[in-house]
Parts: C-alpha cells; sequence; structure tokens
C-alpha cells in the first residue's frame, strides 16, 4: 500500500508552516495559543504517523491479532499533549492577568502604552 | 545505617533530581512561607551536596550509569554522569545554592499570601528540571525536564513587580514552546530514522547507518530549538524583557543556571547523540555558530551601550557573553570546548555576582534607570565594587575569570587556524568595555540625582554572603587559573574521547 | 482502503480548518475551529491506531482546551472585521521554510512500512516481550508506566507546575470587586437552561463512574490515570457550572484541591523510593510484589492512582482559578 506515502508528513509540514505564521503574525494573544496548538499538534501527527504499520492495530494485545502498530511513539505523544495543555494553561492564565492589568490582550495595545517608570524627584 | 551509605552512593544520579523534584509538592503542602524558605536553602544545600559525592564517584569511575525502573539502557531510561556532567552540575546548584540564600532577603515578588508558599514551590520545580536535563541521557526525557524548569521559569519571571512582567513571562513562553516543540520533532525525526532514543545508542545506530537528509533536518530543528533556549544570538528576543521584568532572585537564578543547561545540551546532543563528524565535517556546523556568535559579540555591545535600564543592560550583556560560548562550541575541537566550558562557568559566577549587586541597588533605590544613579557608588560601595569586579571580568582584564576564558578561546581559535576570529573577539571585548565604563562614570563620578534614602539600610548577611562567596571564586579563579582549567579540559577530553 | 480514504479526508479537514484558522481574527470563532481541529485530530489518531492518544487528545483538545479558553475570552474582544489575510511577510517566510523541510521528508519511511527503522529496535521488544514482563495487555500503558515510567513522572510533575503557575497567576481579588460587566460571557443564558440543567446534573454521577473505570481498566483497554483524571475533573466541573463554583468550594475547597495535586506527585514519587529501600532502583516495580508481575501490576496501579490524582485536582483547581480572574 504507497498510495499514501509521504503524505501525512506533508500535510503536517503544512500545518507545522500553519502554526508558525500564526505564531509569528498574530498580535492577539489568544490566537497565539491557538497557533502554538496547531504548531505542536503538527509534530504530534508526524510521531503518530511514523508508528503506524499498514493492517496493523492499536497496541493491546489479543489472541487475535498478529500485527500491532508502534507503542512507542503513542506514548510519547501522550506525554508530550499533557505539556502541550499544561503550556496553554499556563498561557492562558497570563492572558488573564494581562488583561486585568492592561483591559487588552492585543500585543500592539499594550506596546503604544509609554513605558512606566517609577519616576523618582530628585 | 552502615549499608545504607553506600547504597546510597549507587543512587546519587537520581537523587540529584528528585529530591527538589519530592521536596517542590512538600513544600506546597506545608502552606507556610517561612518553612517554604528554609526547606529552599535546605534542599540547594542537600543538592549541592550530592553533587560533590558525583564528583567525588567521578573521580574513581569516569562514567557512572543509572537505569531507571531497572530496565536496561536503551528499553528502559538510563542517567548518565560524567565529568562535563559534573562540571555543569557544580555550576548550576552553586550558584542555585547562592541564589536561594539571597532570596532570603528579598520580597517574592508582586504575590498574593496564598500564592507564597508556591513561589518556592515553582523554584524548586525549575531547578529539579534543569538538573534533570543534564544527567539524563535520554533524548526525550531531556524534553520532559526541559517543559518542567521551562513552565517553572515562566511563571517564576511573572511574579515581577511591574505588569509587563506578565507580558515578557507571556513572550517567552511563546517562544519557549515554539523551541521546545522544533526539540521535540527532532527527537521524532532521529527515533524516525534509528528507532531509538537512548543518547549513546542514538549516535551508535547514526554511525552505523549514516546520515540522511532526515537526520540532517533533525540537526537543524535541533540547532533552532536550543538556540531559543539559550538565547543564541538572533533567537535572543525574549531574554532581555524576561530578566528585566524578572524579580530579582529569579534573575540572578535564571541568568546562572538555565541558559547555562540550555548551552550543555547543545553540547551534549552535538557531540554524543550527532557526533563531531556529522556536524562538524559533513555539515558545516562549525561555519553556522561562528558567525552566529561573531554577529552577536559584535553588534548587541551597541544595544547594551543605548539602554537605560541597569537591569536590561546586563541581560543584553548576557546575550553577547553567550555569543562567546558558542563560538567555542562552534569551533568543534576540544580546546573549543574547553573554552566554552570555561566562560561558562566564569560567566554563571561572575552575571549572578552583577545580578545579586543589581537587585541590592534596586532594592535600595527603587529604581533601575542608569540616569539616576549618579553617585550610587559613593552611597553603596561593597554592591558598586563588585558590580565594577564583575563588569571587568566580562570585559576580560588580565587578573579576572573573564581573562582566562577568553585567553583559552583565542587558543582555540589559533589552534584551529582560524586565528582571523581573535579580532571579532578583542572588538567585542573592547565593545563592552564601553558600556561597562558608561556605568562606571555615571556611578562613580557623575553627581547624585537621588536624594538619599533616609536611613540607610545596611547589608544583610544573606546579601553580603553570597556576594562575598561568588567575588571571592572569581577572584580565587582569576588569579590561580589551573584548577578549574584542569576540570574544564579534563571534562572536555571526557566528551571527545569517552573511552580514554 | 478505509483507512486510507478516511485518513486523506481528515487531513483535508485538519489543512481546512488550519488555514480557516489562520484568517480568522474573532477569538470565539477560533475557540470553536480549533475544537472542530482536534476532533478531526483524534480521530486521525484512531485511524492510526493511537487509541489511547486518541482519548487524551479528546479530553484535552476538546474538552479541557475549550474550557480554559472559554475562560478567558470575551465577547468585547471580537473584531470588527472578522476575516485578515497574513502578512505577506509571514507567508513568504512559512513557503521558505516549508520548501526547506519537503527536501527533508524525501528520505523518511513510507506511511505504513513494516521495515521502517523505527518498528525495529526498541519497540520489537516492548510488543515481544511485555507480556511477560510486566503482565498487562495495553503495551501503551507498560511503556508509559513502566518502562518509561520516569518520564511518566515528569508528565505528572509538569502537569503539578502548570497547577502551581495558575495557583501563582490568579488574580488577587483583595484589590478591588471587578465591574458588573466583567461577568458578561458569551451565553449566560445557556447555563440557567432548565433542561440542560436536568440532564446534565444526571450525567455527573455517570461521568464520574465512566471516569473511574477508565482509571481502572488502563491496563487493558484505552485509557489510565491521565484520561481518567481527565474526566473526573471535568464532572466536578460540570457540577460548578450548573450551580455555582462557590457551592462546589463548598463541597471541595481550594484547599484540598491544592493538597490533592501535591498528593499525586508524592504518591508517584514514593513509589519510586519505595523501590530504593527494597534494595532495587528508582521506579523499579519488580521489588514491591512477590513476583515481578505482580509487583509490577502493584506499582503501576499505584502511580496511575498519584497522576489521576493529581491531574483531576489540577483540573479542578485551573477551574477555580480561571473562575476567581472572572468574578
Amino acid at each position: 500500500m504507497s498510495f499514501p506515502g509521504l503524505l501525512n508528513y506533508w500535510v503536517a509540514l503544512i500545518l507545522l508552516v500553519c502554526g508558525l505564521i500564526i505564531v509569528m503574525d498574530s498580535r492577539n494573544l489568544v490566537k497565539k495559543l491557538v497557533g502554538l496548538g496547531i504548531f505542536q499538534s503538527a509534530v504530534f501527527l508526524v510521531f503518530i504517523t511514523l508508528g503506524k504499520k499498514s493492517d496493523g492495530s492499536a497496541p493491546i494485545l489479543d489472541a487475535s491479532v498478529s500485527v500491532y502498530s508502534n507503542p512507542l511513539p503513542h506514548v510519547l505523544i501522550l506525554t508530550a499533549i499533557v505539556v502541550g495543555v499544561a503550556t496553554t494553561a499556563v498561557g492562558l492564565a497570563l492572558v488573564a492577568r494581562i488583561r486585568r492589568a492592561y483591559g487588552t490582550i492585543d500585543e500592539d495595545e499594550i506596546d503604544d502604552r509609554p513605558e512606566v517608570e517609577p519616576e523618582i524627584v530628585p | 545505617m552502615d549499608s545504607l551509605i553506600p547504597a546510597l552512593e549507587n543512587h546519587l544520579p537520581i537523587l540529584q533530581v528528585i529530591v527538589p523534584l519530592l521536596i517542590a509538592p512538600f513544600c506546597m503542602i506545608l502552606g507556610s512561607r517561612r518553612l517554604a524558605r528554609g526547606i529552599m536553602v535546605l534542599t540547594a544545600g542537600i543538592m549541592l551536596a550530592i553533587t560533590l559525592g558525583l564528583a567525588s564517584l567521578t573521580l574513581q569511575q569516569p562514567v557512572i550509569t543509572y537505569d531507571l525502573g531497572g530496565w536496561a539502557a536503551p528499553w528502559g531510561i538510563e542517567y548518565r554522569v560524567d565529568m562535563l556532567t559534573v562540571f555543569i552540575l557544580f555550576t548550576i546548584n552553586l550558584v542555585h545554592m547562592l541564589a536561594s540564600v539571597f532570596c532570603l532577603g528579598r520580597q517574592d515578588g508582586n504575590l498574593g499570601t496564598a500564592a507564597r508558599p508556591a513561589f518556592y514551590t515553582a523554584w524548586l520545580l525549575c531547578i529539579a528540571g534543569l538538573n534533570g536535563m543534564v544527567v539524563t541521557n535520554d533524548a526525550f526525557n531531556v524534553f520532559v525536564f526541559l517543559e518542567i524548569s521551562s513552565l517553572a521559569t515562566y511563571t517564576l519571571i511573572s511574579c515581577g513587580r511591574e505588569p509587563l512582567a506578565l507580558l515578557s513571562a507571556f513572550r517567552y513562553l511563546v517562544a519557549g514552546a515554539v523551541g521546545a516543540t522544533f526539540i521535540l520533532l527532532s527527537i521524532g525525526l532521529l527515533y524516525m530514522q534509528t528507532g531509538t532514543l537512548n543518547i549513546s545508542d542514538l549516535s551508535r545506530v547514526i554511525a552505523e547507518r549514516g546520515s540522511d537528509r532526515t537526520i540532517i533536518l533533525a540537526l537543524a530543528f535541533f540547532i533552532i530549538g536550543v538556540g531559543v533556549k539559550c538565547a543564541v544570538f538572533p533567537l535572543h528576543d525574549w531574554l532581555p524583557n524576561a530578566y528585566r521584568f524578572a524579580p530579582d532572585s529569579v534573575t540572578v537564578l535564571l541568568s546562572g543556571t538555565a541558559t547555562k543547561v540550555a548551552l550543555y545540551v547543545l553540547i551534549r546532543f552535538l557531540h554524543d547523540l550527532f557526533g563531531a563528524d556529522f556536524g562538524f565535517a559533513e555539515m558545516p556546523l562549525d561555519m553556522v555558530l561562528v558567525v552566529t556568535a561573531i554577529f552577536g559579540l559584535l553588534l548587541v555591545p551597541f544595544i547594551a551601550l543605548r539602554e537605560s535600564n541597569l537591569k536590561r543592560m546586563f541581560a543584553w550583556s548576557s546575550v553577547a557573553q553567550v555569543s562567546y560560548i558558542v563560538m567555542g562550541i562552534g569551533l568543534g575541537t576540544r580546546l573549543g570546548i574547553e573554552a566554552a566550558l570555561l566562560h561558562l562557568f566564569n560567566h554563571a559566577i561572575v552575571k549572578t555576582a552583577i545580578f545579586m549587586a543589581v537587585g541590592i541597588i534596586i532594592a535600595r533605590t527603587g529604581t533601575a534607570r542608569i540616569r539616576h544613579l549618579g553617585g550610587m557608588a559613593h552611597r553603596h560601595r561593597f554592591a558598586s565594587c563588585i558590580m565594577l569586579f564583575g563588569g571587568l571580568s566580562l570585559i576580560g582584564l588580565p587578573g579576572t575569570v573573564g581573562f582566562v576564558s577568553k585567553w583559552v578561546l583565542v587558543t582555540a581559535v589559533v589552534d584551529k587556524g582560524w586565528w582571523w576570529l581573535a579580532i571579532p573577539i578583542l572588538a567585542g571585548s573592547l565593545a563592552s568595555a564601553a558600556y561597562v565604563w558608561r556605568i562606571v562614570e555615571i556611578m562613580w563620578t557623575k553627581p547624585a540625582v537621588l536624594k538619599p534614602e533616609a536611613p540607610a539600610a545596611r547589608l544583610h548577611w544573606v546579601e553580603w554572603l553570597p556576594l562575598s562567596v561568588l567575588a571571592g571564586l572569581a577572584l580565587w579563579f582569576g588569579l590561580n587559573a589551573s584548577l578549574i582549567t584542569g576540570l574544564a579540559s579534563s571534562a572536555a577530553l571526557g566528551l571527545l574521547n569517552p573511552g580514554g | 482502503m478505509i483507512n486510507v480514504v478516511a485518513d486523506v479526508g481528515l487531513l483535508c479537514l485538519l489543512l481546512t480548518v488550519a488555514l480557516a484558522i489562520v484568517c480568522t481574527r474573532s477569538p470565539l470563532s477560533l475557540v470553536l475551529l480549533s475544537g472542530i481541529y482536534s476532533i478531526a485530530l483524534c480521530t486521525l489518531f484512531v485511524i492510526l491506531d493511537a487509541v489511547d492518544v486518541a482519548f487524551t487528545e479528546a479530553a484535552v483538545g476538546a474538552g479541557i482546551s475549550a474550557i480554559l479558553f472559554f475562560a478567558v475570552i470575551r465577547p468585547e474582544d471580537e473584531p470588527v472585521t472578522a476575516f485578515s489575510w497574513p502578512s505577506s511577510r509571514a507567508i513568504l517566510l512559512g513557503l521558505g521554510v516549508g520548501v526547506l523541510l519537503l527536501a527533508g521528508t524525501l528520505d523518511m519511511p513510507m506511511y505504513g512500512d513494516h521495515l521502517a527503522p523505527a518498528h525495529q529496535h526498541l519497540a520489537l521488544r516492548f510488543l515481544g516481550q511485555s507480556f511477560e514482563e510486566i503482565g498487562i495487555p495495553n503495551v501503551v500503558t507498560s511503556v508509559l508506566a513502566s518502562y518509561r515510567g520516569y518520564d511518566t513522572l515528569g508528565e505528572v510533575v509538569v502537569i503539578f507546575t502548570a497547577g502551581v503557575a495558575v495557583l501563582i497567576l490568579q488574580p488577587d481579588n483583595k484589590k478591588g470587586p471587578a465591574k458588573p460587566g466583567d461577568r458578561d460571557r458569551f451565553a449566560p443564558e445557556l447555563m440557567g437552561n432548565p433542561v440542560l440543567k436536568t440532564v446534565l446534573l444526571r450525567m455527573i454521577p455517570l461521568v464520574v463512574l465512566f471516569g473511574l473505570y477508565v482509571q481502572f481498566h488502563g491496563d487493558y483497554g484505552p485509557g489510565g490515570g491521565f484520561q481518567a483524571g481527565v474526566i473526573l475533573g471535568a464532572g466536578v466541573i460540570t457540577y460548578g457550572l450548573l450551580s455555582s463554583a462557590t457551592r462546589l468550594k463548598r463541597i471541595i475547597s481550594d484547599k484540598w484541591v491544592t493538597l490533592g495535586m501535591a498528593l499525586g506527585v508524592l504518591v508517584y514519587g514514593l513509589v519510586g523510593v519505595a523501590g530504593l529501600f527494597l534494595g532495587a532502583n528508582f521506579l523499579d516495580y519488580s521489588v514491591l510484589g512477590p513476583t515481578q508481575t505482580a509487583g509490577q501490576h502493584l506499582g503501576i496501579l499505584l502511580i496511575e492512582l498519584g497522576v489521576g490524582l493529581t491531574v483531576s485536582c489540577t483540573m479542578v483547581s485551573l477551574y477555580y482559578c480561571f473562575k476567581q480572574g472572572e468574578s
């Protein structure tokens, strides 16, 4: 079965680039985190695809099955997904605090403000 | 009891990491800020003791391995300690010990009462993650512990007083997560072509089957990902603001540990995983790293020169100093690595001392604006003198530690036949002299801008003690360089000839 | 054959949604689109035989992430124009990187190739011998909890760190009462809907039961401590959404939640330390029982409990903290 060939990797690559574009281009902090999620998911797709064996089945041992897909990438990506959601949660907590401090979640609006430093009168 | 001590000896590699890792949740349960602080310092002491124990073990046996879960190496996760590991462990745990003492004298940033013990929990998690990245010999495990330390770091930075600390932490979070994901992708590509995750095993399989375009891609992703974490010149954007807006104690901790561990991971992967033949002979990695380093060490001092904030100026200087280390790594030779390690150690202690001194001055004056610093040297003599001494070491004046490592670096570039690299090294040093001189001029010769603070707050022992220890170490290693040079040289040798 | 068709179809869906996200500026649409993206990705994972990963992606991507995003976005963030092209600079850079990466993919093994190097070395032992060595049929659980149990400890610590981070970041409400406008969320009337309320309240025990099943059945089927923790946490949070966070706090106070978060990590770590005292290495479960497989069974059961405890308490703690920022 050679049809999908490298297609999964190519799609993962496009998703990776999409995620990167969102992260670089967006000025909205929430959108940046969504972009980060897409960027990470592209990497997950690469791992899971490389673990697939054609005509294989999920790696849960059973007498009626002879070909199992590779369990190791699954383990790694389970951990990576958890790491991803932990990062998102911390990022969102920061966004919530930024909104409280500045009243906006747009980077441009925050950057436009003059930097306030405690000015001390000599 | 007698049987427990030798048994403990075998478990030192894992204890280095799980002691802080398991004390951290314990700190959280206790819920008391005073207790948490005491525990933090105690843990730092234990960790330094464990490192010294590991150091004495590596003298008898060059490589110590430890199979986690009892599963043999490529199947389970393996810890591996050699001279290089001990060198880095000693650097970061020494800095951590002194930084936690220094932290006792600081306010915990902008925190509610409930969150205060959590600050120390995050602190311990950060250092546990960094230690985990150093001792592990498993590529994926590096990623996991990188994330532990990174998440804790973002949190610690966000505790800064000014609201921009939040935005700086967020920007570091995005940059750091992109970097870590690149590293993850690199590990995935390596696994795809080799079927293994253990670093030694990976290097064996890559050497057997040769490299291909996927491995090249993995190398590229790895360099970009870890470059973000090291703040290598074009990828340094997160660092200046993160250091500036973080609480003073956190800046002290991070400047001496976080980037240093990332640089260690770079050295470890390039030599132990990809192999020097692949990175430096097949791929033009030496050129890439050296050229970025030249740009970093020539351009960044000029940004530092125009900086209006004292803390951020020294943060920029960190970016410049990382460039010297990257240049040493980029040479790929034994002398180059030796120079990189020496500079890494020197910069860790010198910059930690500088940020402590800056923290002391900021706490007394309430400002970090450079133009407010006029005449401060006469009010805060001790901190200012340490800052001056650190600054001279950043320049690399003879007699300071900075001179030792820059001298070895110049020797290394001449030895490789790239003698022309001595010119940017010298020019970079001159440029850093400019920004150090600017501070010295303002602090010593300009008239005072600020009114003297009412009762001159005396230095507390938690402030002068760590600062004196660091200054003493810097002075000692500057005048008597043979010990630290010998250690760096044997660590570099152990990396390049693991057998001998 | 059907697998290949589904694979290609889902890849197209993922691409479409990703492109839509690139061009969308409205936070509400973004969060909804990323939910669709997660569901598509999770279906794709099932087709690629990664059932445990799919389970996690469903619980995390479509469940917890969406709840967290909804807690942060506000109606006033909605832009006037919801659509914009990315800047040409970003597109050019993206295309450049993409073309370079394309070259790097050409040496990769084809989809489903049995002879790919990834399937040879470590995977052979995991698939061939894990049943004798550990004694449970779900190889993913064996590798996750035993062969690479230390990574999983790291994973639990990551979750714990996130919990600690969000606790530190929760705003101090003593600084002043929030303005009434702050509570104006998307569809506040939805939660007051009596039909929804009645149905969901009756579903909570089922959700908890399902969570416990996933917790203890993870050795035999897909699932385990992490997924169970998310499901249990979601069950508790649902109650909070239906009544109020304050009422939920009266049943499970935030002190207990923090305690549970830390305790889970400690349970995991102490199971590892128990190995040290019994003369084996850290996290070696074999010495915990009379035989190797009995010890492994006990060890995996205990550490999965630790995972479940930390994850479920962290989920509830996240909910409390984000709620705190809101009211």
